[in-house]
C-alpha cells in the first residue's frame, strides 16, 4: 500500500516544473505547433506583459527548451523563438505524465 | 487539459487565416479560372480566343498556385507581421491539404477531355469538391466562415448543374461564384483586421 502511494506521489513530483507553470505551458504549446514565432506574436496571443513574457522565455531558454534569435527585418528588430527538440520532448513527456495523473 | 492544449494549437493554425489574405488571393484565382472557363464556353470553336483560353487555364492553375504562395507571403511580411507578429509554420502546416488544389484542378481538366459526357454534372462535382476542401480547412482551424464558403460553393455547383445548360459555363459559374464569394469574404476580414490591429509602436 505504502509503495503504491509512493509511486503515485512520485508521478506528481516528477512533473516538469518549468513547463508546468501556466504561462510557460501556453508558450511551449504555441511554439510546438509552429516552426518559429516572434516575440510580438507571443505577446499579442498570450496577453502577457513584455517583461513577463521576456522572463518566461529566458527561463525556457535556460532550460534549453527554446532558442531565441534576434535579427532585423529592414529596420525593424525581430526576436524569433523556436522550440528545441528537448523542448518538444519535454512537452510530450509532460502531456503523457499529466494524462496519467488526471486520467485522460 | 489535453483538449485545451489542442485548442491552443488550432488557434495557432488559425492565425494563418486571421488577415483574410489567403481567401482574397485564392478567391481571385478562382474568379480568374471562372472567367477563363466562361471564355472557353462562349468563344467560337477553333477561334484563337478559345485556343488561348485552353492554353491559359493550366498555366493559370499551376502559376496561380505558386503565385499565391509568394503573394500571400510578401503581403503578410508587410502587413500582418508588423501588426500581430510573425509565425512560420512547418512545411505542410497549417493546411497540409494544400496539394489537393492543383491535383483537383488537373484532374478536372483531364476529366473534361476524357469524359465529355460527365460534363453535364461537372459543376456539381466541382462545387462538392470545393465544399469538401473548404470544409476540411474550416474543421482543421475551427473557423466558421470556411463552413459558410463550403456551403455556398456546394449550392452554386448544384444550381449551376440544374439551371445552366452549357456545361463549361456551369463550371465557370461554380468557380467564378465561389471565387468572388471568397474574395469578398477575404476583403471584409482583411479590412476588419486592419481596423482592429494598428501597427504597434516599437519599444
Amino acid at each position: 500500500m505504502e509503495n503504491a502511494m509512493s509511486e503515485a506521489y512520485q508521478g506528481l513530483l516528477e512533473i516538469d516544473r518549468i513547463i508546468h507553470e501556466p504561462a510557460r505551458l501556453l508558450l511551449v504549446t504555441i511554439l510546438s505547433a509552429v516552426q518559429e514565432a516572434d516575440f510580438l506574436y507571443l505577446l499579442t496571443t498570450t496577453g502577457l506583459t513584455k517583461g513577463n513574457l521576456s522572463s518566461h522565455l529566458t527561463r525556457l531558454e535556460q532550460a534549453e527548451y527554446l532558442v531565441q534569435e534576434k535579427s532585423f527585418v529592414g529596420k525593424t528588430p525581430r526576436t524569433v523563438c523556436r522550440l528545441t527538440p528537448a523542448g518538444q520532448a519535454a512537452l510530450a513527456s509532460y502531456r503523457q505524465q499529466m494524462g496519467a495523473v488526471i486520467g485522460e | 487539459m489535453s483538449e485545451q492544449m489542442d485548442k491552443v494549437v488550432k488557434e495557432t493554425y488559425r492565425y494563418f487565416y486571421v488577415d483574410g489574405l489567403v481567401e482574397t488571393a485564392v478567391g481571385l484565382l478562382f474568379a480568374f479560372i471562372g472567367l477563363v472557363l466562361a471564355g472557353w464556353a462562349e468563344f467560337e470553336q477553333g477561334s484563337w480566343l478559345l485556343k488561348t483560353a485552353v492554353i491559359i487555364l493550366p498555366i493559370l492553375i499551376i502559376g496561380g498556385t505558386f503565385g499565391i504562395k509568394w503573394l500571400v507571403g510578401s503581403l503578410k511580411e508587410r502587413i500582418t507581421y508588423p501588426r500581430t507578429g510573425y509565425v512560420a509554420y512547418r512545411p505542410g502546416e497549417p493546411n497540409n491539404k494544400r496539394w489537393l488544389l492543383p491535383l483537383f484542378a488537373a484532374l478536372l481538366v483531364l476529366l473534361m477531355f476524357l469524359f465529355p459526357a460527365w460534363l453535364n454534372k461537372m459543376a456539381f462535382v466541382q462545387g462538392a469538391l470545393l465544399a469538401f476542401i473548404l470544409g476540411i480547412i474550416g474543421y482543421r482551424v475551427a473557423l466558421a466562415r470556411f463552413y459558410l464558403s463550403a456551403g455556398i460553393a456546394f449550392a452554386i455547383g448544384l444550381l449551376a448543374t440544374l439551371f445552366v445548360a452549357n456545361e463549361v459555363m456551369g463550371s465557370a459559374i461554380t468557380f467564378g461564384g465561389t471565387g468572388v464569394l471568397m474574395l469578398l469574404m477575404g476583403l471584409i476580414v482583411f479590412t476588419t483586421y486592419l481596423r482592429q490591429h494598428p501597427i504597434p509602436e516599437i519599444s
